[in-house]
């Protein structure tokens, strides 16, 4: 009897376990290949009736997936409210899918297309878990089976259920922007509880940017200063400098001067990137509190932008920082832009021993043979004469060569 | 690691250069008789310099100079040559030796002339027209049209040719790795790798497509849905690598990231 009850239960439990493992790793089922044959072809809707068929399948091992494929199929289909119906479907029935997270994303996109700012906001900032017996949510409005018409923000009643709610608490929303409008039914849309993570945040607040920039901007300032992942940060700042606006890149110069390292870092290559025309102001006010990371990077930003203001900024830094490191990366980054004949020369003659033999790499590279040629004659310590020459050499102009062949050492 | 500690420095240049003192250069004759590494060193530097007088074709300008050829690129491009041109006509000035100068020359050769046939072969397939059936939906701008803003237009190409450049090494490893010989290891450390750029990938192609930069959100389309297909894939198995090998290769996607690079050079 006990061996029979400890076989039953080897067995039960050898069941259980193959079981277990076959929903963790199920190989795609024939269905499924095929349907993922047609994705790979951008055949759109062959791939929706086979992924259809693998979701009304009891026994498909990976339904979770199939729905994700169907509405980015569905999508791509532009059969939109089918592909918002099959994210929530997916949402509700496999809430701790992984597939749940790219899903989201996708619904961001198709809020943004159909100009659903409400949905965007409840993605950008969610409202709180709704208080033990506070009044029900008001009834979703039914899912639009055609594209929404853009609703114009609605004026001032700031809506508490629109309030962010990340923490720490939103900044103040500055005065003369309108607000977004309260949401009608996004209910519809997502299903509650919702608690987005940052990326789709930030994805949310890039959909909203050109529309309500006032409320936009502080948000991914605040992701951008106080969230711990460095990739989050950076993703934040790039939306901030890549939309051209103006307020929103003086939120980059913030950023540049009050983040962490690796923040201020990433935002001053924004600003080196995306260019405007107070770029190089921009960054010199940056430079002026910088760590020497962040100083290299401004250095290679002004490089980037590469106007005349911004090579006067990199030789008044390769003549006064202080820093070797910094000093040097100036002057190399120098003999990489236009510098004026004879300023490299004269920087050569001013700069610590420790940074001539840079200004002789700077000289070459841009190639200032007479700088070189003036040098490899009259210094005279012997290893930068002999520097100079070989940056001479590497030259090759005819003038170097003949130079190298009249002055033999 | 090197053997011989005279290989890699300056004085076999400079032998080869007739540029040593008496001596010196009797002292590297010496050597040049006992050493192989050596000999086979300046044996390359002729070669080069063989290499370079016998292709007249490559008309490497004195000095050099190289900021017409970029200024002509630049405008075929259609940027402006601030940026582009001077770095990239910097980064040839830093080489330090004629063995790169040449490696140089002979690789921008081969990549303009691959980017041009490439681009050539491949334009009208990487637009088509949207039709629901076999075109991935790429948006017209919903919000404002900046596509007029040359500089930030031109600061995303820039960046989308980086991330490009990055992902390229991930597709590429698992385009090549061997399905049946791929352990569970190497596969979680790809799947990583493609996960890692997936929010980027998204950003970029959310990014290019309000700017209405077709191409680049087509091919950030594609490379998301790779990404996607790679990082998602909890099955350590031959099968669930052979299917996103054959995305990589239905999208045509490293000849896609390709012409995406080459026509941001």
């Amino acid at each position: 009897m006990t061996i029979r009850r400890w076989v039953a239960g080897l067995a039960t439990s050898a069941m259980v376990a193959l079981s277990v493992a076959s929903l963790a790793a199920a190989p795609d089922s024939r269905r499924m290949e095929r349907a993922k044959d047609f994705i790979a072809d951008e055949q759109w809707l062959r791939a929706i009736d086979q992924l259809k068929a693998a979701v009304a399948d009891a026994k498909e091992p990976n339904r979770d997936e199939a729905l994700f494929w169907l509405a980015h199929s569905e999508h791509q289909a532009e059969e939109l409210a089918a592909a918002i119906d099959t994210i929530a479907r997916l949402e509700r029935d496999y809430p701790r899918s992984r597939w749940v997270r790219p899903a989201r994303a996708l619904r961001v996109e198709i809020a943004q297309r159909l100009r659903r700012d409400d949905v965007l906001w409840w993605t950008a900032a969610p409202p709180p878990p709704a208080a033990p017996g506070a009044p029900p949510v008001p009834a979703a409005a039914p899912l639009a089976r055609t594209p929404v018409p853009p609703r114009p923000p609605a004026q001032p009643a700031k809506s508490p259920r629109m309030t962010p709610v990340a923490t720490p608490p939103p900044p103040e929303m500055p005065a003369g922007y309108p607000l977004p409008s309260p949401p009608e039914g996004p209910t519809a849309w997502i299903p509650e509880p919702f608690a987005p993570d940052t990326d789709l945040r930030i994805q949310a607040l890039g959909s909203l940017m050109q529309a309500h920039p006032g409320q936009v901007i502080p948000l991914l300032k605040e992701i951008a200063l106080d969230t711990k992942d460095p990739s989050e940060a950076r993703r934040a700042v790039f939306v901030l400098a890549q939309s051209g606006r103006p307020d929103a890149r003086t939120t980059v110069v913030e950023v540049a001067k009050q983040g962490p390292e690796i923040v201020r870092i990433a935002a001053v290559r924004e600003l080196g990137r995306f260019g405007g025309a107070n770029a190089g102001a921009e960054l010199l006010q940056v430079y002026s509190t910088a760590t020497p990371r962040v100083k290299r990077e401004v250095v290679s930003s002004l490089a980037v932008l590469g106007k005349g203001a911004e090579t006067a900024a990199l030789l008044r830094i390769a003549r006064t920082e202080s820093d070797p490191q910094v000093r040097n990366v100036a002057i190399l980054t120098l003999g990489r832009t236009s510098v004026a004949d004879g300023q490299l020369g004269a920087l050569y003659v001013s700069a610590p021993r420790d940074s001539r033999r840079t200004v002789l790499v700077a000289l070459c590279n841009a190639r200032d043979e007479d700088g070189l040629i003036r040098i490899a004659s009259t210094e005279r310590d012997m290893a930068l004469r002999q520097e100079a020459r070989r940056q001479l050499r590497l030259l090759g102009s005819a003038k170097a060569l003949k130079f190298l062949a009249e002055h033999k050492e | 690691m090197t053997l011989c500690e005279l290989v890699d420095s300056p004085a076999i240049e400079l032998y080869f250069y007739d540029e040593l003192d008496r001596a010196e250069r009797a002292r590297v004759q010496a050597h040049l008789t006992a050493c192989e590494a050596c000999r086979q060193r300046i044996e390359d530097l002729h070669a080069i310099r063989r290499a370079l007088a016998a292709r007249p074709r490559v008309d490497a300008p004195p000095a050099g100079d190289w900021s017409g050829f970029m200024r002509r690129l630049d405008e075929a491009c259609g940027t402006t040559p601030a940026s582009s041109s001077h770095v990239a006509s910097s980064t040839i000035r830093s080489w330090r030796s004629p063995v790169r100068m040449a490696v140089a020359i002979a690789a921008t050769l081969i990549v303009v002339s691959i980017g041009v046939f490439l681009a050539a072969r491949f334009k009208p397939s990487t637009v088509p027209a949207p039709t629901a059936q076999t075109s991935t939906v790429v948006h017209a701008p919903a919000t404002v049209d900046r596509s007029n803003d040359r500089t930030a237009n031109r600061a995303l190409a820039e960046l989308s040719e980086q991330h490009f450049e990055r992902s390229k090494l991930v597709v590429l490893g698992l385009a090549s790795r061997d399905p049946e010989h791929t352990s569970s290891s190497d596969w979680e450390y790809e799947r990583d790798l493609a996960g890692s750029l997936l929010s980027d990938t998204r950003l970029y192609r959310l990014a290019a497509q309000d700017r209405g930069l077709s191409n680049i959100a087509h091919v950030m389309g594609d490379l998301e849905t790779v990404l996607l297909e790679a990082s998602m894939s909890e099955h350590p198995d031959a099968a669930a690598l052979e299917r996103v090998q054959n995305l990589i290769r239905k999208r045509d996607l490293v000849v896609k990231m390709q012409v995406i690079g080459s026509a941001g050079i």
